[in-house]
């Protein structure tokens, strides 16, 4: 009976592997299906998208930060700043783009977006419908547009249904043989290596490291990217409004430039000549900072990335380091945060992943009249089960540690099933 | 009587149509710069055509995100079975005009395969990974040899008349000749074969250019 159950359970896990094959296609004969719709002019479209859906459930009130009220544990603040919190507001996050489970109370009145509001109760939501559009004419341009849906609902202290135009740009490749692109409007961030993977369909577990949020804002401006020597060196340049921040608490960019000082991020990656894949890269961005006039209030970030892959395995790490001088003109937010978060992927079948990932966030962010004190460890478990091309299920386990300041029941479970096309 | 036999023998003989004799092509090819790749001679055009034989399988694997072997050759009418041994999902697909197809997207464990009717040179690449590349060359017939490793290939039982042949490598620009076979003799050519250019980037199946981050 034991060995019959263990045979059945062994003839579903090698499922996938026993699948017969489909009958031979015959070159020549082509394609099966619609790739794109055929426009005037030699235009061809083509639509993308998915949605994101999910079940969360979080340890306390689903916040992740405490005021220090009375600034018993930093005294050293009395007479400095209104209001002192501890901890993470966005430590919590239970999805792709780093929606925290809840964001408290407001208050001090500060604008805010706070897109859940679940008080600490378990809750199905809708993460995101995206939409896109993608159109290439010839083989030189290509027009992409990606819009993202939020379904929320409207309440004090919450915008309720949120929508976002997340890329909008030109690309041009004006040499074929040369691996040289530019882009122009809104496109993906230049710093690290999380942004390739900040979207739900193409993130392996659920939701972003605790560095993310100043990392992979999509920008609006002019950027180059070409790779070289077989592209194993890589050089991405761009000059743009804003930084890569997607900070919601504290604001640190705006669509519309706010000054006339412009933001210059890159980075230089090189795939180093090893058996499995090995890419190290450098990035860095400095410029105005973003939500205020002055031209010379400025803001930088410095990190370093790495990525290792070897047959089923993929390594990711990511440390930086950032600034933000704050003060100035309309008392913009001050920053200095350091973090780092390594990531494990493993594909364990061919529809089975596992994920391990930690990452800290230390930060001292003063946006005035709060000022929030983090020092946050995390550790992250998940597990990941590709049903098909287009339909994925992931369940993810986030255990926060506040290295300094009170403990708080913070953890969060979280899951995701995104259907694409 | 037995003079009568052996006379009769002589006169059948000697009525019927001389069949010729095959000859061969037989020589080296020399590659400049990239050695050590497949490289193939082959037939292209015949005074006549070759008797078809049984289709054959080969194998093309997807393995740590590189096609593998990066070229192989098959005849007209054999099968390339792609099978994906990685535990994530590949595609494959070519856009080589006369030779396109879409395999679409499988997962790790699945093989799928592909028919090969047009001889050609068939550019096969992935959909998700824009550095999996990969070379197939479909070559009409039997009359084909895959050179060893010293560098040399025969080419025999070919009858007599003016063939034109290919010395073909995935990293090298093919060299076509004309030959011209002789009943029951050997012609010896030999091929230099110089390095390709650089293969440029190529796009999607969509024809679009791959995803915005690399």
């Amino acid at each position: 009976m034991r060995n019959a159950a263990l045979a059945l359970l062994a003839s579903a896990l090698l499922a996938p592997s026993l699948r017969a094959e489909d009958a031979p296609v015959r070159a020549g004969e082509g394609g099966r299906g619609l790739a794109h719709l055929s426009l005037m002019d030699g235009v061809r479209l083509r639509l993308t998208g998915y949605v994101d859906a999910g079940f969360f459930a979080t340890q306390g009130d689903g916040t992740a930060y405490v005021r220090d009220a009375g600034k018993l544990l930093h005294p050293e603040y009395q007479g400095v700043v209104p209001w002192v919190f501890l901890g993470d507001p966005w430590g919590n996050p239970v999805n792709a783009q780093g929606d925290s489970a809840d964001l408290g109370l407001d208050r001090t009145n500060v604008p805010r977006f706070d897109p859940i509001q679940s008080a600490g109760h378990p809750s199905f939501l809708v993460n995101m419908v995206d939409l896109g559009l993608a159109a290439s004419i010839g083989e030189s341009f290509f027009f992409e547009t990606s819009i993202g849906f939020e379904p929320r609902q409207g309440r004090l202290g919450s915008s309720g249904d949120q929508f976002d135009v997340d890329l909008a740009y030109l690309e041009w490749v004006p040499f074929k043989a040369v691996d040289l692109h530019v882009f122009a409007g809104k496109f993906e961030s230049t710093f690290g290596i999380e942004y390739r993977t900040r979207k739900a369909p193409d993130r392996f577990g659920v939701t972003p490291s605790l560095i993310s949020r100043y990392t992979v804002g999509t920008v609006t401006g002019l950027k180059v990217r070409g790779g070289f020597f077989d592209q194993r060196v890589t050089v991405n340049l761009a000059v743009t409004n804003g930084g890569t921040f997607t900070e919601k608490f504290a604001h640190f960019f705006n669509e519309v430039d706010m000054n006339g000082g412009k933001t210059l991020s890159g980075r230089v990656s090189v795939v180093l000549p090893l058996p499995f894949t090995a890419e190290i890269g450098a990035s860095g961005e400095i410029g105005a900072q973003d939500e205020q006039p002055s031209d010379t209030t400025v803001q930088w970030l410095a990190g370093a990335d790495l990525r290792l892959s070897a047959g089923n395995a993929t390594l990711k790490a990511e440390i930086l380091r950032g600034h933000a001088d704050g003060g100035g003109i309309d008392q913009a937010a001050r920053l200095r945060v350091t973090g780092w978060y390594g990531e494990l992927q493993y594909q364990l079948l061919p529809w089975l992943g596992l994920l391990g990932r930690v990452d800290r966030r230390k930060a001292n962010l003063l946006a005035f009249p709060n000022l929030y004190l983090t020092d946050l460890l995390r550790v992250t478990g998940g597990v990941r089960f590709d049903i098909s091309w287009n339909v994925i299920a992931k369940l993810e386990y986030l255990h926060l540690v506040e290295v300094t300041g009170p403990e708080l029941a913070d953890d969060v479970f979280t899951s995701s099933v995104i259907f694409k096309f | 009587m037995r003079n009568r036999w052996f006379m009769l023998a002589i006169a059948v003989a000697a009525a019927l149509p001389a069949a010729a004799a095959p000859g061969s092509i037989s020589g080296t090819v020399t590659p400049v710069g990239g050695s050590g790749q497949l490289t193939v001679v082959y037939v292209e055009k015949a005074p006549e055509a070759a008797p078809r034989t049984a289709p054959v399988r080969k194998d093309l694997e997807q393995k740590d995100t590189e096609f593998q072997p990066r070229a192989t050759w098959v005849r007209a009418g054999d099968t390339v079975q792609f099978t994906n041994l990685d535990n994530f999902y590949h595609n494959v697909f070519s856009p080589t005009p006369g030779n396109e197809f879409d395999l679409g997207l499988y997962r790790g464990g699945v093989a799928k395969s592909l028919e090969l009717t047009r001889a050609g040179e068939i550019d096969v690449y992935c959909n998700i990974h824009p550095n999996m590349k990969a070379k197939l060359l479909v070559v009409p017939d039997d009359r084909s040899a895959q050179v060893a490793a010293d560098g040399r290939y025969s080419l025999s039982g070919l009858p007599p008349g003016d063939y034109v042949i290919v010395a073909w490598s995935a990293v090298h620009e093919p060299v076509r000749r004309e030959v011209r076979v002789r009943a029951g003799e050997t012609t010896r050519s030999d091929f230099s074969l110089k390095a390709r250019g650089a293969a440029g980037l190529h796009l999607n199946k969509n024809g679009e250019q791959y995803g915005r981050y690399r």
